[in-house]
C-alpha cells in the first residue's frame, strides 16, 4: 500500500495544478471512499456508485489545471457526488418501479431493531432535514462546510438540523436516544 | 465511532452518542472498490498530466522558435537600417537610372544588381531595359553596371 501523502487538499491541488500526477493519485486514495460511501447513500446501489466514483473524479481531473480550492475537498465535491448520484439513480428508477428504487436510496438495511426503528423514522424525515443531518453525523462535516456545499445560509444549515434532531426526538421510535 | 463532539468548524446541535454511533452503523456501509477501478480512474489521470505535459513542451517549443524568429526579423532590420536607403529616384529620370531600377521600387540600390542576376541566371526572357550598359547584350556587365550605379548613389552622387 502506498505510504498516505501527508500533504493537505490545499497543497494536493496546487501540486496537482501543476501538473503533478502523484498528487493527483493522493487525492485520490485519500477521498475514495467517502466518495463511494456518498454515492452509495443516493444511490442504494454499488454497481452505481462505483460509476459515480469514476464520474466524480473525472470532473475533478478536468479542472486541472486552475482549480482553486477555497474549502475542504469534501466540500467541493460533495455537490457533485451528489448530484452525479441522483442522475444513476433516475436512470435507475426509468427501469424499475420508483417507489421501491427511492426507498432503497433513502435507507439501508437495519440488521437490529433500534437501527430499523431509526432507519424507518428517517425514511419520512424531510429529505433537506435528513440530508443535514447525515452529512453532520456521518460526514463528519462542520456546519459551515455543509452550508458551502448546499449552497444554502448557516442559519438554514442549523435550522434543518435542529428540526431533524427535534422530529427525532419527538418520535417514540427514537426517543430513547434522548432519555440518557 | 461516530461524532458527538463539538465540531471546530461552528457550533450547532448535538446527536446523542447512541443516534450517532447507530447512524454511522447505518450509512457508513463499505462498498468495495476493485482495483480495475482505481487503476481506470489514475490511468485517466496519468493520460491527462501526459497529455499536458506534451502540450506544455510544444508550447514551450513554439515559444522558443518565435523568440528566435524575432531575433532573426530585428537583426535583419538592423542590418537594414545600417544601409541608409537609397535615394529615390526623381519623377523626371534619366534613362539610364530606370534601366538601372530593375525591381522598379523607384530606387536604384544592390537589390536592383542581385534581381538583374537571378533573372540572367534563370535565362528569363530577355528584356531590352536589362540592357544597362547599352552594349545590345543582358549578362554580367550589366549587374556590375547597376551595382556600381547603386554604390555611387549611397555615396551621393547620381551617374
Amino acid at each position: 500500500m502506498a505510504q498516505l501523502d501527508p500533504r493537505s487538499d490545499e497543497a494536493l491541488v496546487e501540486a496537482a495544478n501543476r501538473g503533478d500526477e502523484g498528487a493527483f493519485e493522493a487525492l485520490y486514495r485519500r477521498h475514495r471512499d467517502w466518495v463511494v460511501r456518498l454515492a452509495f447513500r443516493f444511490t442504494g446501489s454499488e454497481a452505481d456508485a462505483l460509476d459515480v466514483l469514476q464520474d466524480t473524479f473525472a470532473y475533478l481531473l478536468r479542472k486541472f489545471p486552475g482549480l482553486r480550492l477555497t474549502s475542504r475537498l469534501t466540500t467541493f465535491l460533495y455537490p457533485v457526488v451528489k448530484h452525479l448520484a441522483i442522475r444513476a439513480a433516475r436512470k435507475r428508477r426509468q427501469h424499475a418501479s420508483g417507489d421501491q428504487a427511492l426507498s432503497e436510496a433513502q435507507a439501508p438495511d437495519a440488521p437490529s431493531q433500534p437501527r430499523e426503528e431509526l432507519a424507518a423514522v428517517l425514511r419520512v424525515l424531510p429529505e433537506a432535514q435528513r440530508e443535514v443531518l447525515l452529512m453532520r453525523f456521518v460526514d463528519d462535516m462542520g456546519l459551515r462546510q455543509i452550508a458551502e456545499a448546499l449552497d444554502v445560509p448557516l442559519g438554514t444549515v442549523k435550522s434543518r438540523l435542529h428540526n431533524a434532531l427535534k422530529a427525532l426526538r419527538k418520535d417514540e421510535r427514537t426517543r430513547a436516544y434522548f432519555l440518557e | 465511532m461516530g461524532n458527538t463532539a463539538n465540531h471546530p468548524d461552528g457550533t450547532g446541535p448535538e446527536a446523542p452518542k447512541a443516534l450517532s454511533d447507530d447512524l454511522w452503523s447505518l450509512y457508513r456501509s463499505r462498498v468495495h472498490v476493485p482495483p480495475e477501478v482505481d487503476r481506470a480512474v489514475l490511468e485517466m489521470a496519468r493520460s491527462r498530466f501526459a497529455g499536458r505535459r506534451r502540450s506544455v513542451l510544444v508550447l514551450r517549443w513554439a515559444t522558443v522558435g518565435a523568440a528566435a524568429a524575432a531575433l532573426l526579423l530585428a537583426l535583419s532590420l538592423m542590418v537594414q537600417q545600417e544601409r541608409p536607403l537609397a535615394p529615390r529616384i526623381p519623377s523626371t529620370r534619366p534613362e539610364a537610372a530606370v534601366r538601372q531600377d530593375v525591381d522598379g521600387n523607384g530606387r536604384v540600390d544592390i537589390l536592383d544588381a542581385f534581381a538583374l542576376a537571378r533573372h540572367i541566371e534563370a535565362r528569363d526572357k530577355r528584356r531590352h531595359e536589362w540592357d544597362v550598359n547599352g552594349d545590345g547584350d543582358v549578362n554580367q556587365a550589366d549587374v556590375d553596371t547597376v551595382a556600381m550605379a547603386a554604390v555611387s548613389l549611397e555615396k551621393g552622387t547620381l551617374q
